[in-house]
């Protein structure tokens, strides 16, 4: 959803400031663990960002079942023994993955977190051991923001790979045929097209599916701007992904209770915004949702700010929680709101699973700095490797795909709200943050997520 | 009546927007003949230069601004005008075309090495000061690109119809030689006309980059938005140019206002200025042919069908025999390379026999990519049946364009290619609601040809029995009409030959050649997606067509190939990131003016090496008769 914006690709990706950064390294407490009492009203319940019901449980690191405990994944994997060359890309001492993201093309580095984040997964596991007594070694691919450039890197993972881990990238219907056909487990920080999402050995670890709305967000925004909810606009930039999840949005958001008084899809050429900003003016607007490159709304906010508009609240999906965003906004974008589903860079302080992908990104990637993407693919490595330790020895892609199957509430020790990526249904939770000072500020539950039903809008699926 | 001034007011403001994008563009081609699709790249690098200059060397925007404009502008225009456009001149105007398509991607490639991706804020000029307008909220810098708007285009009418050097100009235009008998330096003039259209480029970069964004493509796709606009003035007239800028600007306001925003609705906002582009050239006057003018291409030599079929198994055989020894990932490739080639091949006839520019040629690719997959049929009728609809899209867009030529022609290609890419291909009717297609693969009796390796080898058939037909076709009556009709159409049409016709069937071929390479790469891929065929793809692709040779089967081989190349390398050498584009248009520039490309000189090579070989082999005629 957060990630089917970028497809109208200026940039996605993020870089943190550097009080970000210091706040990551440095702040007390924060945020974490464990279960939390939501702090405001709302309704549905409360996730804390450590809870799991991952199928294994018990112990910490690598090894531990899906979800994993609190801790931050420390200590060698459990098993012991190799079962030998056992599937393609396995031997009796290594398993190759492969990662295929967007590093080149258009935008230069689009998703390379996601590829550095895996990196740095492996460079850890690899110091406490590996997997049962097998490395883990990294092909690490471009899809060059390209689906040609996504189907052939995929055809190179398919013949000397066993899985592929923590990819990320625009076009990913474009290895979706090749995957089916080699029936390589992929195990993708996130889905970002239909077609790979209905790719049987595809399993996003932000599991996110167009069709599945959280009533959290729509709730959240209700009880907190009730009367907006009756003058609400949707705007997203014109392309086919975002189509599909505005279409998805706007049924679920009108279940719970808000009416939209104005969508309209802006095209990417389009340079002037005031007009729309003017037309939801006349129509009385008072709740504004955006779709699209934070680019684009970024020039939308100013021309909102240009034009004397001011609604209750500007919403938007994770992708407005970058540091080019708010840099290119500037106080355009202050009060905004955004949902996200993942810990809060800015309360990392205190959550052990953050400081343990920061601490290894520091070392494959100098100068690199966490982001959202890069928080699934730490995730979906780390998920790989306690489903490879589960399945123990004789590491075969049928096994590996089994056990992916039973995952239906894994949070990577905290790093994110829990994702049902077996049941490829989007997440229930979600936490809520606002821009205040030019700095993103907990909005709620006090800490963790808050939980919803989810809603099949029908769309898309 | 208060919504109905909001949506004037801004509507104009729109308009001064691609008023000042267009009339830089106009300048440049009234004085010089060439039409500069580089011009927004150009405002775009300017653009990043006074970023560069503001933020990061500190400097008081004035200044920059001054610097920019006034100095940085001018002399990359002169550069250009001096290295690349001062040999073009009499070119055809598909070479003239192909060389700026190479400046541009220049551009782009020099702006990503050289800023790298990352927020980059503009601030207008008197930050959010503006006043209110009924409900409507203009800034100072709103006012301040209307009033630029006004200005340039008066002040670049004075210049052209009151100044002398302006009317040395457009002389140089007329007739170069005979101004230069009048004593007048014909080089100055024209890099004058070049320095002042850059200058206007980078003052439009600068005034539309706090509303656009510092990008490297926003602000060259509005300036094709803007090319509408400088067709209502026919390329030539800035008043009128000034006039269909701000119609566009007041029609896109008005839909945005007045038009229920549906879905099926937003499809035809975003293809305004597609609609407004095909109007304009459809209303605008039929151009004349110009009486007297034989200007012949000498072409590369064609094989006799015999070599022909000799060289094309053994590329079949060599297909073959590689596909054993490559991965899975590589026979892919290659036979992307192939597939590639046949949409190459199909600009042969069309640009290298008959003179022709299509700039939306990856368009009827997806045409026949979205036939296979609708009729979901893995039998070679597929193919044929991706080849028919292709062919009669192809002369669909012949017929309405047929009182086009030149310029004009390709121009109305771009215009048809946005309107598929905003209407068409993110309709019901092409890729829908899900925005890609899972397409079969071909399939045989009795052949499994479902792996990579099979798929290969019949890539490369496909390839060689195109290009097998298009030697034909060259060496036919039809093809001899074809060349005669790009050397001297007014000689074909005083010997009574239909060009209309042949233009039509011409086009539809052309389509129908690349609606068959789009069935045949549907199912390469096995998923297609309307992203796949966008406009923007079409520009590298003639691009690379021409610079490795348009005129021959060879060329399109090369080419083809090329183009399955370029991302990968820029992919595997991550450190030159745009640099690989860089060179790309730079050996374009260079190589671009001759439609034989880098083939020709390859057979050159081949010939001049026979010829130093031959002397050492045989003796010397003269030696054996003594």
């Amino acid at each position: 959803m957060a990630i089917a914006v970028c497809l109208a690709l200026p940039a996605c990706g993020s870089a943190l400031t550097p009080e970000q950064r210091a706040d990551v390294l440095g702040a007390p407490g924060g945020g974490g663990d464990g279960a939390a009492t939501g702090g405001d009203s709302g309704g549905g319940t409360t996730a804390g960002s450590g809870t799991a019901d991952g199928p294994a449980a018990g112990g910490s690191g690598p090894g531990a079942g899906p979800g994993g405990a609190r801790g931050g994944g420390t200590g060698p994997v459990k098993c012991q023994g190799t079962g030998g060359a056992t599937a393609p890309g396995v031997t009796a001492n290594k398993i190759k993955i492969a990662n295929v993201s967007d590093v080149s093309g258009p935008v230069q580095g689009l998703f390379e977190s996601a590829q550095q984040a895996v990196k740095a997964y492996v460079g850890y596991v690899n110091s406490t051991g590996g997997v049962c007594g097998r490395t883990l070694e990294l092909m690490a691919l471009d899809s060059r923001t390209d689906s040609r450039g996504d189907q052939e890197a995929t055809a190179r993972a398919c013949s000397q790979a066993f899985a592929l881990v923590g990819s990320m990238s625009a076009y990913d219907q474009g290895g979706a045929a090749t995957a089916s056909g080699c029936g390589i487990p992929d195990l993708r920080a996130v889905t970002t097209t239909a077609q790979r999402q209905k790719v049987a050995v595809t399993y996003g670890v932000n599991s996110n599916k167009v069709n599945f709305q959280s009533t959290a967000v729509a709730d959240h925004f209700k009880s907190k701007f009730p009367a907006a909810a009756s003058k609400a606009a949707f705007l997203y930039l014109n392309s086919e992904v975002t189509k599909q999840n505005e279409a998805s949005f706007v049924k679920a958001f009108t279940g719970r209770g808000f009416t939209f008084v104005y969508e309209q899809a802006i095209d990417v050429a389009d340079f002037n915004y005031a007009p729309y900003v003017v037309q939801m003016k006349d129509r009385g607007v008072r709740y504004v949702q955006w779709l699209g490159s934070y680019q684009h709304a970024a020039r939308l906010l100013q021309a909102m700010k240009q034009q004397g508009f001011k609604p209750d609240v500007f919403v938007m999906d994770p992708v407005a929680y970058d540091a080019n965003f708010v840099k290119q906004a500037g106080d355009a974008a202050e009060g905004m709101a955004v949902f996200t589903n993942t810990a809060l860079l800015e309360e990392g302080g205190g959550n052990a699973e953050m400081k343990l992908y920061r601490s290894w990104l520091a070392r494959v990637a100098p100068g690199a700095a966490p982001d959202y993407f890069g928080f699934f693919a730490w995730g979906a490595a780390k998920l790989f490797v306690e489903l490879a330790a589960k399945v123990g020895p004789n590491l075969t892609r049928k096994a590996l795909l089994d056990a992916v199957k039973g995952v239906h509430a894994y949070t990577a020790n905290g790093l994110f709200s829990p994702q049902d990526v077996g049941g490829k249904r989007t997440a229930k939770c979600w936490a809520f943050i606002r821009l205040k000072g030019g700095r993103w500020v907990r909005e709620a539950p006090g800490s963790g997520f808050r939980c919803g039903q989810l809603v099949n809008t029908g769309v898309g699926a | 009546m208060t919504g109905f001034l909001a949506f004037t007011v801004l509507g104009l403001v729109t308009g001064a927007g691609y008023a000042v994008a267009a009339s830089g563009l106009v300048l440049t081609y009234s004085t010089s003949r060439i039409f500069n699709v580089a011009h927004g790249a150009i405002g775009m690098v300017m653009a990043f230069l006074c970023w560069e200059l503001t933020v990061q060397r500190g400097l008081p925007a004035w200044l920059a601004v001054l610097l920019v404009v006034g100095v940085a502008a001018p002399l990359l225009g002169a550069l250009a005008e001096r290295v690349m456009m001062r040999h073009l001149a009499g070119a055809p105007e598909g070479t003239t075309l192909v060389v700026t398509v190479g400046l541009l991607i220049m551009l782009i490639g020099a702006a990503q090495a050289v800023w790298p991706a990352t927020a980059r804020p503009v601030e207008p000029f008197f930050g959010q000061r503006g006043f209110r307008v009924g409900t409507a909220f203009v800034t100072f810098h709103d006012l301040v690109m209307v009033a630029a708007a006004i200005i340039v285009a008066g002040g670049l009418y004075a210049l052209l119809t009151r100044a002398r050097i302006g009317a040395a100009m457009r002389a140089s235009v007329d007739n170069r030689d005979l101004l230069r008998l009048y004593g007048a330096r014909t080089s100055i003039v024209s890099a004058l006309s070049w320095a002042i259209g850059a200058a206007l480029a980078a003052l439009a970069g600068i005034l539309l980059t706090p509303v656009v964004g510092l990008s490297y493509f926003d602000l060259t796709l509005l300036v094709i938005s803007a090319y509408a606009a400088a067709v209502v003035g026919r390329l030539r007239s800035l008043p009128w140019t000034f006039v269909g800028a701000l119609l566009l600007g007041l029609a896109q306001s008005y839909a945005v206002g007045y038009l229920p925003p549906t879905e099926v609705l937003s499809g035809l906002r975003a293809a305004i200025p597609a609609l407004f582009l095909f109007a304009a050239l459809l209303l605008s006057p039929q151009a004349t042919l110009r009486v007297g003018q034989i200007k012949g291409i000498a072409g590369v030599p064609v094989p006799t069908a015999r070599r022909a079929l000799i060289v094309g198994a053994v590329v079949v055989g060599a297909a073959a025999a590689a596909s054993l020894a490559l991965s899975t990932a590589q026979n892919d490739q290659l036979a992307l390379g192939f597939v590639y080639g046949i949409v190459m091949l199909s600009l042969v006839p069309l640009t290298g026999y008959g003179g022709f520019v299509s700039l939306t040629q990856l368009t009827f690719v997806g045409i026949g990519a979205v036939t296979v997959a609708r009729l979901g049929t893995a039998s070679p009728l597929g193919l044929l049946a991706a080849a028919a609809v292709a062919a009669l899209v192809g002369a669909l867009v012949a017929l309405p364009a047929l009182r086009l030529r030149g310029l004009y022609l390709a121009l109305s290609t771009l215009a048809f290619g946005l309107l598929m890419d905003k209407l068409v291909f993110q309709s019901s009717l092409a890729f829908g609601f899900n925005g890609s297609l899972s397409v079969p693969r071909l399939a045989l009796p009795g052949l499994d040809l479902g792996g990579e390796r099979a798929y290969l080898v019949v890539s490369a058939a496909a390839f060689v029995a195109v290009g097998l037909g298009v030697l034909a076709l060259r060496r036919s009556r039809y093809g001899r009409i074809l060349l005669a009709m790009r050397d001297s159409p007014a000689g074909c049409a005083t010997l009574g030959l239909n060009m209309r016709w042949t233009r039509v069937r011409l086009f539809a071929l052309s389509a129908g050649i690349a609606g068959f390479a789009g069935g045949l790469l549907g199912g390469l891929r096995q998923t297609v997606a309307a992203t796949d065929f966008q406009l923007m793809g079409s520009l590298p692709l003639l691009l690379l067509a021409v610079v490795a040779g348009v005129t021959s089967v060879s060329g399109a081989a090369l080419g083809g190939m090329a183009l399955m190349l370029l991302p990968v390398l820029a992919s595997e050498f991550p450190a030159l990131g745009g640099l690989v584009y860089l060179c790309v248009g730079v050996a374009s520039v260079g190589l671009g003016r001759d439609p034989n490309g880098v083939v020709s000189h390859l057979f050159k090579l081949g010939r001049w090496r026979s010829a130093g070989f031959r002397p050492a082999l045989d003796p010397p005629r003269a030696a054996v008769r003594s």
